[in-house]
């Protein structure tokens, strides 16, 4: 049976039999060693199955059976107990393990513990309150951000057996992960063993008219056959596409998402099998998708893919494309299967296929991505809080004990045992901790609800948390851990009372409360340390911040208002119709009252998003697969005044004008990067380039002007090569209004809106906004994680200098005595103040030197989350330390002060 | 004197304890193991359950602490084996025909009639 046997973890065991603690001790006499063995067994064998990502949840699930059977074997050992004791028989032969009495007693004193435990805590009711909400602050905290990184982190996605979904990425050595062409996926579909269902998903909006209702905006999926099944979600009413839809000429079926089923349709299941009109073409409803199923990206419904391969290029990479692993597949074989699928392809391709290979990503690491890294901040700064929180109450109860060393001395005396005191003490850590657990989850709540509202929209499944089992599981261990923690330093000054001594000298002159000053001292030292490590955190982030809003972003978005306007092909079928219509709205519009500028934008400068493509500079070799090189420019389309009414400075040629139309010369305008990059030392305008066939002449564009670099890839990202078409010569079918006005955003948008019905009643305005809000949008992550860790670096170094304030006080009240003395003797009330001043900082000093050396280490894992200031930043040392120093001048002031007017008299008398 | 009967219905956990050892003796680790391949991971046992169940079946008689061991280099001394009595043997069966009695009832009132057409 045991053949196999494994290392044992001893760490763990360690740690397990910490937790069986929690059990009554008849039982963990009788069963800990078979416990533990068994838990070693299944720890190792959980670590060689599954490796160590999934411990977490082994934790979990091993803390949950502790808590709740040692709760229920309590229980029952109480439920024994009454039955024995109203005389009534055990139905089963016990195995008298421990008898009746001994239980008894040990039920009763346990009882009398509690009651005077609560008591006492009562009869301090400040003391109580102060430290039930201390506690609270720091589990409640801990509670919220565990919730949150629950929710995003470790909870498994609503999918079916989400833990084989994937999403298979092209990949490019200089750019990066790509989605895929539509030749290319079906090659992938045709061509592996490892996926039971590949599927290409590419998400556009779409106007949804008819009904009589008013036209909306709508996110279509266009997703190819199996998509529902490799997602494991089947529509929750009626089907999903057929295979036979998803070819070309067929596919005119939809599922629609829940929400805009209950909003179209009002949630009746007849929409099924009725038609509903998108961008001008009608489509059979087939199904409803279950409530909360919105991928990929927030879609409002889902149509067949159904494109013809023969019209779309290797290159044309615009496919999003998910696969479900088969029965046993690993993510290690698909990878080597579609890594040696892209080699053959591109043997067989090298014009488009060269240096592309591909990636297999879980779903679940692709979703969570990004926010990976600031929840993980969060939980350790967070913990750190909890930590000084610890500390803190630690402190609390020791001087408490010390002052108590007298009463207990004559508990002592009167006969309670050693382990009875303990037990008292322990009984009040237990009271405190679970009164402050309870107040903390409820403070949960509220902290976790304001963290959900600030959040910013882009982290994924935010939405889903709240306060579950599993969050109570947590925050009732994490009181129990801190209990342990804050709980241990008392107890064990406790059982360590020179009971004779504290008698004879009384309370205040016992050794043993200079040593419990001493480890006081230590705890602040640690507390201190803690702070700044969160202190330096913070400051790190702050000056990041501040980098961030000092970006230049090479345009004046202010006053800026933009709201996007589409047009169906259906009724819009040629760019003259297109441009008939853009052309006329910007001149209704310019008409506007307060409209200074209008302009038409594909892509809103700033906000990135335009497409790449390939390009061939005229007299230069075209990229080939020899040369390896990927020469491709993002490309957006402007109407001739957009550089004016964003105010983009030109900076060589002229700017794109009225003349640009559709017959005239086809032109074009790069920015200065592009210019720098491939004309180092020529000047670019009169260069030709083309996007299309360098055959045929009608497809080159003169380069005409030169425009200043504006941000394009974020504010943290290099600006890349970019280049501008006149919208004249390449009319969209959707484009932003971009329009400076005076003022009265609100009124122009409406304004606008009435033009546009006025033209067509069928088009709808959206993503109306100002330009400034958009743009503000992209320091909405760092500011929001900025501000979480800022609180926290707060709540820190309030609680640090509350530790250091209390310390000092006792020992001031502590010296008082010796400082009256070295005042009689001649000492001035400055040399007093220095004196225990200077003691604070001694204390602040070493807790410094620590923090330093935390910070250092720490701070290199934020380092991918700064911009523009190094992880060991010199100045943010600085000032962190300042920050430190005035706080905890102002900490040991008072008590310096308090100590400066101690009368000598007074003190040598009561001597 | 209380019968087989008596003691059932048994909880489900102690229900599987009870067949695994009518197989033959075995320590805690080997339980959880045999029963999550009995019931196909359904009934993931931990520790604590384990422990506390067998103590109960311990204390009810129905179970015991074996003396066999395997051959020493097979396993590990120090681990405790459980082995059925023959009381346990008794109440697992009358527990089995209890489960057999209501799977007949529920056959009879034609509610399987759906699932085992499948």
């Amino acid at each position: 049976m045991g053949g196999d046997r494994l290392p044992i973890p001893r760490t763990a065991v360690w740690v397990y039999r910490i937790l069986l603690l929690a059990y009554p001790r008849g039982f963990r006499k009788a069963y800990r060693r078979d416990l533990v063995e068994t838990f070693a067994d299944r720890f190792a064998g959980v670590r060689r199955d599954h490796g160590t990502r999934a411990l977490p949840a082994f934790w979990l699930r091993t803390l949950r059976d502790v808590l709740t059977n040692a709760v229920s074997e309590r229980l029952d050992q109480v439920r024994r107990l009454v039955t024995a004791r109203r005389g009534g028989g055990n139905p089963a032969p016990h195995n008298g393990q421990y008898t009746t009495h001994t239980k008894a007693t040990l039920m009763d004193s346990l009882w009398q513990d509690v009651r005077y435990g609560f008591r006492s805590l009562r009869r301090n009711p400040g003391f109580s309150a102060v430290v039930v909400l201390v506690l609270a602050v720091g589990i409640g905290a801990n509670t919220a951000i565990f919730s949150a990184v629950n929710a995003i982190l470790l909870r498994p996605l609503p999918y079916g057996e989400p833990d084989r979904i994937v999403m298979v990425w092209g990949f490019n050595p200089g750019i990066g992960r790509e989605v895929a062409s539509l030749p290319d996926f079906l090659d992938w579909r045709e061509q592996n063993d490892v996926f039971s269902d590949l599927a290409g998903t590419s998400v556009r909006t779409m106007t949804l008219t008819g009904r009589g209702e008013e036209a909306i905006r709508v996110r279509g999926a266009q997703v190819s056959d199996g998509f529902f099944r490799v997602m494991g979600v089947p529509p929750a009413i009626g089907r999903a596409p057929a295979a036979a839809e998803d070819q070309p000429g067929a596919g005119q079926v939809v599922v629609l998402g829940h929400s805009l089923w209950q909003q179209r349709f009002g949630g009746d299941s007849s929409a099924v099998g009725q038609t509903i009109e998108l961008d001008g073409t009608d489509y059979a409803v087939i199904g409803i998708a279950p409530s909360g199923f919105v991928v990929p990206r927030d879609a409002d419904l889902w149509m067949p893919l159904a494109l013809d391969v023969n019209q779309y290029g290797r290159r044309g990479d615009f496919l999003a494309v998910v696969g479900r692993l088969r029965e046993g597949a690993t993510f290690e074989e698909a990878q080597t299967q579609m890594t040696g699928i892209m080699a053959r392809l591109e043997e067989e391709y090298p014009q488009t296929n060269t240096d592309w290979t591909a990636q297999v990503v879980p779903l679940h690491e692709q979703v969570v991505g990004e926010a990976r890294l600031p929840l993980l901040v969060f939980l350790g700064a967070v913990g750190f809080v909890l930590l000084i929180v610890c500390a803190n109450v630690a402190n609390l109860m020791l001087a408490r004990a010390a002052a108590r060393t007298n009463e207990i001395a004559i508990r002592a005396a009167l006969g309670a045992g050693r382990g009875r005191l303990l037990r008292q003490v322990c009984t009040e850590t237990a009271w405190l901790v679970a009164l402050g657990g309870a107040v903390g989850i409820v403070l949960a709540r509220f902290g976790l609800d304001a963290l959900v509202a600030f959040t910013p929209a882009d982290v994924p499944r935010l939405d889903g948390a709240s306060i579950d089992a599993t969050a109570l599981v947590f925050a009732a261990s994490i009181s129990l851990g801190t209990g342990l923690l804050f709980g241990l330093a008392p107890a064990v000054l406790v059982s360590r009372t020179d009971i004779n001594a504290a008698l004879k000298q009384g309370a205040r002159r016992a050794t043993d409360a200079v040593r419990g000053f001493r480890l006081r001292g230590a705890l602040v030292v640690s507390e201190v340390a803690l702070a700044m490590v969160l202190l330096m955190g913070a400051g790190l982030m702050l000056r990041s911040f501040i980098e961030l809003q000092r970006v230049d972003l090479g345009f004046a978005p202010e006053g800026v208002m933009t709201m996007r306007v589409s047009l169906p092909r259906s009724t819009y079928p040629d760019s003259d119709a297109r441009w008939r219509f853009y052309d006329r709205l910007t001149e209704r519009v310019a008409a506007l009252p307060g409209v200074e500028e209008v302009a038409l934008a594909s892509d809103l400068p700033g906000l990135g998003g335009g497409a790449y493509l390939s390009f061939v500079i005229e007299g230069r070799p075209p990229p080939t697969a020899a040369t390896s090189m990927v020469q491709d420019v993002q490309v957006t389309v402007a109407s001739a005044n957009l550089t004016e009414t964003v105010r983009i400075p030109m900076v060589g040629g002229r700017g794109i004008s009225e003349r640009d139309r559709a017959g005239a010369p086809r032109v074009v305008l790069v920015n200065e990067t592009m210019a720098r990059q491939y004309w180092p030392t020529e000047d670019p305008v009169g260069q030709r380039i083309t996007f299309g066939d360098p055959q045929e002449e009608a497809s080159w564009r003169t380069i005409v002007g030169v425009y200043g670099d504006i941000v394009n890839e974020g504010l943290d990202g290099e600006t890349y090569p970019e280049v501008s078409l006149p919208f004249a010569q390449a009319p969209q079918t959707s484009a932003s209004l971009v329009i400076r006005a005076e003022s009265g955003f609100a009124g122009l948008i409406a304004a606008t809106r009435r033009e546009v019905r006025a033209m067509d009643p069928n088009l709808v305005v959206f993503d109306e906004a100002a330009l400034a809000d958009l743009l503000g949008g992209l320091i909405a992550q760092p500011r929001f994680v900025l501000a979480v860790v800022a609180i926290f670096a707060a709540a820190a170094i309030l609680l640090a200098a509350v530790g250091l304030y209390g310390v000092m006080s006792y020992s001031v009240a502590e010296r008082s005595g010796e400082i009256g003395v070295r005042m009689a003797l001649g000492a001035t009330q400055g040399t007093v103040l220095r004196r225990v001043i200077g003691h604070g900082f001694l204390m602040v000093a070493i807790g410094a030197v620590l923090g330093t050396a935390g910070s250092l280490i720490i701070s290199r894992l934020l380092a991918s989350m700064l911009f523009g200031v190094s992880p060991s930043d010199p100045w943010t040392f600085v000032g962190v330390f300042v920050v430190l120093s005035v706080v905890v001048g102002v900490a040991s002031y008072i008590p310096a002060v308090r100590a400066s007017r101690v009368d000598p008299m007074v003190v040598l008398r009561e001597e | 004197m209380i019968t087989p009967q008596g003691y059932t219905p048994l909880r489900p956990v102690e229900f599987q304890i009870l067949l695994v050892l009518a197989g033959g003796d075995a320590h805690g680790y080997a339980i959880i193991r045999e029963t999550e391949a009995r019931t196909g991971g359904e009934l993931k046992l931990e520790p604590g359950t384990l422990y506390r169940a067998l103590q109960r079946l311990t204390q009810e008689g129905l179970i015991r602490e074996s003396n066999r061991r395997p051959v020493p280099e097979m396993d590990d001394q120090r681990r405790r084996y459980f082995a059925i009595t023959a009381a346990g043997r008794k109440v697992a069966a009358a527990e089995a025909r209890r489960m057999a009695r209501l799977v007949e009832e529920a056959r009879a009132s034609d509610l399987l009639g759906e699932l085992e057409a499948r």
